[in-house]
């Protein structure tokens, strides 16, 4: 049974991939309040940024592909934020949510205007195959695995030891008493915005062997991400890795059982189930 | 009577104006599809405009009702109008599936979920090959036809969508002003105070959410009939944002303003269409850039307009009179 090894990689590769979207979507949702919809697009612009100008247009070192689009992702996130997100925060749920969206499609179109409309990737990168014994698994989950766990740690390193993930977390946590506090709250916004989509451009640069390079490669994996935040209890980072497992794990293990085309309703099944059952998430005890 | 007289100016318009584009059936399709999004618009007024729902399910329920009709269509072959009631049924269904949940759940989880609901029915539409034919869409199905008057021709397929139109907007018009609108609006504001009142969130809640799949299944049937072939892409979920977008432009939670939103997204970037190739996303920028500096909607802004003019047409005359 060599495939069952390989169907587990599969899954826990999906499962971190959700995490980090759910962790991203969360860092977002904590600071501003805001249902960030435009994240798929944020992904979406890392992964293009790195496949169409970083490496198939300038031809550059994948190392320096990688660092270049992370920071620009991260200054992207820090104009959105400072030009929408800050002066949304003020309006109700519903408007914001009409707002993010249709900034979402601004995106999409401007992506195809400067990138064209075809769909395209980038040969050769985190391609080949590790064997294990008789399993085979491919290289690329492999590296999903080693840098979403790197970047969970170090996100968790960075808001528990360090100055300003101290402040960002207090501006998450109650905003006018941060104010009280001397923190500079949409200063600190915009820097969790920026954050969380440097975050969403590590994501858009993993997916590209697994998706190609398009404007939708992203929608379904970045709903994924919210799900995986529900069920396993929403603003818990634990939670959040656990239920993006559970996603994963389950999703390749019953596309073995069930048809293909029901594979990507499993996880929707799931958030059903999970709202009806426990609404607060498998670790709702731990959420605050 | 005075107040009337908007409203009736509007639908004068919508009867005369098609008539003088008889020739070109780009326009007469245009002018359908601006009645087939306001059907639709109607639903999503009344959950989100009016009961403070987050749903962003329409568009997959748009797409269910579509694809509900048009397979009926070409199964049945003989009894169209059959297919529109039972796509409306279709929706009944539908907006009783998603109602219950939102029971359970509220604000960021009810997006979620609605949203979920639409992904869900665009990637069966997609993939589920064997069922609803996969990317190749459904094709081939009847023309639909009244009391066995085949409504080929663009004009008359327009006029009985005039009169649907009428029907949906008449009906909301009514629901508003009564106690089921009042619920609703109050619901948005004080939930607590409506159920203290001795009024049941619950049913309040699934009649918003089942009102709006209804019109949204009516919307996709006839949307179905009109384009005579549906495809998986025309219901993709990123569509959400040009729903909402015409229920937020206009002005929130009003039913003429829902119609004036569903008007301008639908002509205003075809008009731009000739000027650039990219008018979409010109589109897109301005409407974003108007409801972020101008959040109450045209209709209000056009109010404003109107009031300011008259003001200083005023001031101007009091100000003679001083002198």
């Amino acid at each position: 049974m060599d495939i069952i090894p390989q169907l587990l990689v599969t899954g826990i590769a999906l499962g971190f991939i959700y995490c980090l979207i759910g962790i991203e979507f969360t860092i977002v949702y904590q600071s501003t309040h805001l249902l960030n919809m435009a994240h798929g697009m944020i992904i979406t612009f890392g992964a293009y940024l790195f496949g169409g100008t970083m490496i198939n247009g300038l031809g550059l070192p994948y190392w320096l592909g990688i660092i270049l689009t992370v920071l620009a992702c991260g200054v992207m996130g820090y104009a959105i934020s400072a030009l929408i997100f800050n002066p949304l925060r003020a309006k109700g749920m519903i408007f914001s949510l009409v707002a993010c969206g249709i900034f979402g499609n601004i995106l999409a179109s401007l992506y195809l205007a400067i990138w064209g409309s075809y769909a395209f990737t980038v040969p050769g990168f985190l391609s080949g195959v590790i064997t294990v014994g008789s399993a085979r698994i491919a290289k690329s989950y492999t590296y999903i695995i080693i840098t979403a766990i790197f970047l969970i740690v170090v996100y968790e390193l960075f808001s528990r030891k360090t100055r300003l993930g101290k402040s960002l977390r207090c501006v998450a946590q109650n905003p006018n008493a941060a104010a009280l506090m001397g923190i500079k709250v949409s200063q600190n916004i915009n820097i969790s915005v920026a954050i969380s989509s440097m975050i969403c451009g590590v994501v858009g640069i993993l997916v590209i062997p697994l998706f190609g390079i398009k404007t939708t490669m992203a929608t379904t994996v970045a709903l994924k991400g919210w799900i995986a935040c529900v069920v396993g209890g929403f603003g818990y980072l634990p939670g959040t890795i656990v239920g993006g497992l559970i996603l994963g794990i389950s999703e390749t293990f019953v596309a073995m059982a069930i048809p293909s085309v029901f594979k990507d309703v499993v996880s929707f099944v799931i958030l059903i189930a999970m709202l009806l059952i426990r609404p607060g998430g498998i670790m709702r005890d731990k959420v605050r | 009577m005075k107040k009337n007289i908007p409203v009736l100016l509007l639908v004068l318009c919508a009867v005369f104006i098609p008539l003088g584009f008889m020739k070109s059936n780009y326009f007469i399709q245009l002018f359908q599809q601006v009645l087939i999004y306001i059907v639709a618009i109607m639903g999503l007024n009344i959950v989100m405009g009016q009961a403070g729902l987050t749903n962003l399910g329409t568009i997959g329920i748009i797409g269910v009702g579509a694809y509900g009709a048009a397979m009926l269509a070409r199964a049945l072959d003989s009894s169209t109008l059959l297919c529109l009631l039972l796509a409306v049924v279709l929706g009944l269904v539908l907006g009783l599936m998603l109602g219950f949940p939102s029971l359970r759940v509220k604000g960021t989880y009810l997006t979620i979920t609605t949203l979920g609901f639409s992904q869900i029915v665009y990637l069966l539409l997609n993939n589920w090959v064997d069922f609803t034919g996969g990317p190749m869409g459904v094709r081939g199905y009847p023309y639909l036809s009244l009391f066995g008057f085949k409504l080929e021709s663009a004009i008359s397929y327009y006029y009985f969508l005039l009169v649907i139109t009428i029907l949906c907007v008449a009906f909301c018009i009514r629901l508003s002003k009564s106690k089921f609108g009042r619920s609703f609006r109050a619901l948005r504001d004080n939930d607590e105070a409506l159920e203290s009142l001795g009024i049941n969130i619950a049913t309040i809640k699934v009649l918003a959410f089942t009102l709006a799949a209804i019109f949204g299944c009516l919307s996709g049937a006839l949307y179905a009939f009109m384009s005579r072939y549906v495809s998986p892409n025309a219901f993709a979920m990123e569509h959400y944002a040009r729903y909402t977008q015409m229920i937020i432009i206009g002005g929130m939670g009003n039913i003429y303003g829902s119609i004036v939103g569903a008007i301008f997204v639908t002509i205003v970037p075809e008009l731009m269409r000739d000027l650039t190739t990219q008018y979409q996303l010109i589109f897109n920028i301005i409407t974003f850039v108007f409801i972020m500096t101008y959040p109450d909607g045209l209709l209000a802004l056009g109010k404003e307009i109107i009031r300011k003019i008259a003001g200083a047409l005023g001031g101007a005359k009091n100000g003679n009179i001083e002198a």
